[in-house]
């Protein structure tokens, strides 16, 4: 499919064809996740943390001290080998390149020192550092910024991006100011860009059916309260309309399911998964909306929820904490934990990608999750057979939902693989605790690999409690299954004599992070499911009624008899 | 359950912003998993293309020649990397053809004795043969460049034999053309 046509259209070309950009060996010059992913939330603004512009503030920084190590005749030219002639955008590649370069050159700025980690940048009026880790997605932000509308800013950007160097033969002027100046500039032409691409009313309309159904159901439910206490609906609409308690709307399973049943019909609803990803759409908005407000009008703490008091309950943590959630397999598919095999595609990683996906969402809506996790997979299967045009009879059957794996079968999957996370955490113990040994002997020197004592990150990991005074009885006994754990697994990258190599180490150390992550994240879902269905035969009931309301609305979306 | 204070106007405002935002991002993250093509091209690819022995891209070229920003940016990568510069050549006189001069290297034409419908284009190189061309690149004054890729340099000399009625010929026969080698 090519992309192209009309104002979104060309966002999408732009975005994509920075994303299409190859390695020599064809693959992708930027990894998809998370460069691309990264890049996308800049480009419409919701990146960026704090301030949404802060990644051009970085890209400014880094280009005025690849300027600096640049011959000023060349400027532009070397400038643009710099960040579209590399092979790989790659934090090794950005890294050899700076220290190559500082190696060979007398005439870099005093201002600048560069080490092993990156750069570190002190101007007469602030300081500002760059590792080389984020070079890769601000050489992704660079090539969208030139790309951008056919290449129509690239001249301007680019004799922007010529002032922030030193004039011929002159010490460097460039302060931080100037670079504040030039992100200034950058960010005003993206944000033009961003209102003649980026339409909003497409958007407007679903997000006001999404919580004109929010309102609607908030009502209904103030009807049957105030019906019990003998309140009319003209009082109820008179509350509703004052700031008081009824003005409250929820999310939660059945609010998703509820949706879909009443609107599938839409086009832009009919897929379950399409809505469920509206309402985690929506959460995220509404939470944002809701720290704006918080910020206004700080929440008193207590129970009281018809009053909007906060409970500091740890379930009721703000979705604000998870706004820059992101899936923990990423890390998994880079360098250098690629180099370690600690899932198989099929059966390890591809029945968790989905909860990594969504992460906390998934944990606060575990049965709308399932249902997509479920019925979503046979949704798809539909649209396939549709697409290829398959018999009704192969439609029927598949409608039925009698291919649906089951919430049970996907709780003991789940478990099964939050064990071999368990293996694996425990395997990397053992990797990185015998490199630790091994450096003691070697220079009497010990490194720390976490700000914590390593037994307890992963004690934290697993759910222990945890203190500075390990109990030496059971951290033998916990040094006995890492290296049982480790010796278990014979695939890629568990080897002994691999563990002499300091990159294979440096896999375990990363890797060792995001499993932790991904466990902690198994743990808490297998528990959202244990407190919304408190026996696996309530689960199975769950799934046998989802089953029937699932294959009636096939039915009807489709258009096929049973 | 997920509560929260039922927005106000100018909350619902901003709501919606967001929504449209993280929609976006929806959009265009869910692109990168689709087989999606755009029909732009990408930076990264234009300065490979230009940069390595690759062949002549007619799709790549066609679409560099619809875009006037495309055109000026090839142009600008073509110049900055290139090994020689040939620049407007001096007018020639009725039925000549023109002789361009860069450093290190000079771009003459010459009918054939035995095809006169054909002519020959002769690169000297007159500089270091190591930095001997496999592309020349003839740009007209609206920055459309054009792409030919040259056979391998024999005693300092590279001769390409083109019908008189081609589109190099006629571009080289215009003075007001560039030429790179690279």
């Amino acid at each position: 499919m090519i992309t192209g046509a009309g104002a979104s259209g060309t966002l999408t070309a732009d975005f994509l064809s920075v994303a299409e950009s190859c390695a020599p060996d064809g693959s992708p010059k930027y990894a998809k996740r998370p460069v691309m992913e990264w890049l996308a939330k800049v480009i419409v603004g919701s990146g960026g943390g704090a301030n949404k512009d802060t990644p051009l503030f970085e890209l400014c920084h880094l280009i005025h001290t690849v300027n600096c190590f640049l011959g000023k005749a060349d400027i532009a030219k070397e400038r643009l080998t710099f960040f579209i002639g590399v092979e790989k955008a790659s934090p090794s590649v950005y890294r050899d390149w700076f220290l190559s370069k500082n190696a060979l050159s007398g005439k870099v700025e005093e201002h600048i020192t560069v080490d092993e980690k990156g750069l570190n940048l002190e101007y007469p009026d602030g300081k500002f550092s760059i590792h080389y880790g984020r070079i890769p997605f601000l050489a992704a932000l660079h090539e969208f910024l030139c790309i951008m509308d056919q290449c129509s800013f690239y001249e301007q950007f680019n004799e922007l991006f010529d002032t922030l160097s030193a004039s011929d033969n002159q010490k460097c002027d460039v302060t931080f100011r100037k670079i504040q100046d030039a992100s200034n500039s950058l960010s005003s032409s993206l944000r033009r860009y961003r209102r003649s691409n980026m339409p909003q009313a497409q958007h407007d309309e679903k997000s006001g059916k999404l919580l004109h159904f929010l309102k609607e159901r908030a009502m209904k439910a103030a009807e049957e309260v105030a019906g019990k206490q003998g309140k009319e609906r003209n009082e109820i609409e008179a509350e509703r309309q004052s700031p008081q308690p009824l003005d409250v709307i929820s999310v939660d399973d059945k609010t998703i399911l509820g949706f879909w049943l009443t609107h599938s019909y839409l086009e832009e609803f009919r897929v379950y998964r399409a809505v469920f990803d509206n309402f985690v759409t929506l959460i995220k908005s509404l939470e944002t909306a809701e720290v704006g407000r918080n910020i206004e009008h700080a929440s008193v703490i207590g129970t009281d929820r018809e009053k909007h008091e906060v409970d500091p309950d740890d379930e009721a943590a703000s979705f604000a904490d998870y706004g820059e959630w992101q899936s923990p397999l990423e890390v998994f598919d880079q360098e250098p934990a690629a180099r370690v095999k600690f899932f198989k595609q099929k059966s390890e990683r591809q029945p968790i990608e989905l909860l990594m996906k969504y992460g906390p969402y998934a944990r606060r809506l575990p049965l709308a999750f399932l249902r997509l996790e479920t019925f979503g997979q046979i949704q798809a299967g539909i649209s396939n057979d549709l697409r290829l045009k398959r018999s009704q009879g192969d439609l029927r059957d598949r409608m039925t939902c009698r291919d649906a794996a089951t919430y049970l079968e996907i709780q003991v999957q789940l478990k099964k693989i939050n064990e071999h996370v368990r293996q694996l955490q425990l395997a990397a113990l053992y990797a990185l605790r015998k490199n630790k040994h091994q450096r003691i002997q070697q220079d009497g020197n010990v490194v720390s690999l976490f700000d914590d004592p390593l037994q307890s990150e992963f004690d934290a990991a697993r759910g222990r409690d945890f203190s500075n005074q390990i109990d030496e009885e059971e951290l033998e006994e916990t040094i006995g299954d890492a290296q049982r754990a480790f010796g278990s697994f014979t695939r890629a990258g568990f080897t002994e004599e691999q563990l002499e190599d300091e990159g294979h180490l440096e896999a375990f150390r990363i890797g060792a992070g995001a499993l932790i992550e991904v466990g902690a994240q198994l743990q808490h879902f297998l528990s959202s499911i244990s407190r919304v269905v408190r026996h696996d035969s309530l689960l199975e009931e769950k799934f046998k009624k989802d089953q029937e309301i699932f294959s009636n609305q096939f039915h009807t979306i489709y258009g096929v008899s049973p | 359950m997920i509560d929260f204070k039922m927005p106000d106007d100018r909350e619902l405002e901003r709501i919606q912003e967001e929504f449209s935002k993280n929609s976006w991002v929806d959009i265009l993250t869910s692109s990168l998993e689709e087989n999606r093509r755009s029909d732009t091209i990408s930076l990264s690819t234009l300065y490979a293309y230009l940069t390595s022995y690759s062949g002549v891209d007619e799709a790549l070229e066609l679409k560099v020649r619809s875009s006037p920003h495309l055109r000026k940016l090839y142009r600008k990568i073509v110049d900055q990397t290139a090994s020689y510069r040939l620049p407007e050549a001096m007018a020639a006189s009725s039925g000549d053809f023109p002789v361009r001069h860069g450093s290190g290297c000079i771009i003459r034409m010459e009918a054939s004795r035995a095809e006169p419908d054909q002519i020959y284009v002769i690169i000297e190189i007159t500089g270091d043969v190591d930095l001997a061309p496999t592309s020349m690149f003839v740009c007209e004054e609206d920055q459309t460049c054009m792409r030919f890729e040259v056979p391998e340099i024999k005693d300092g000399i590279i001769q390409l034999i083109f019908d008189r009625q081609s589109k190099l010929v006629e571009l080289m026969m215009n003075p007001k053309t560039e030429v790179f080698l690279k």
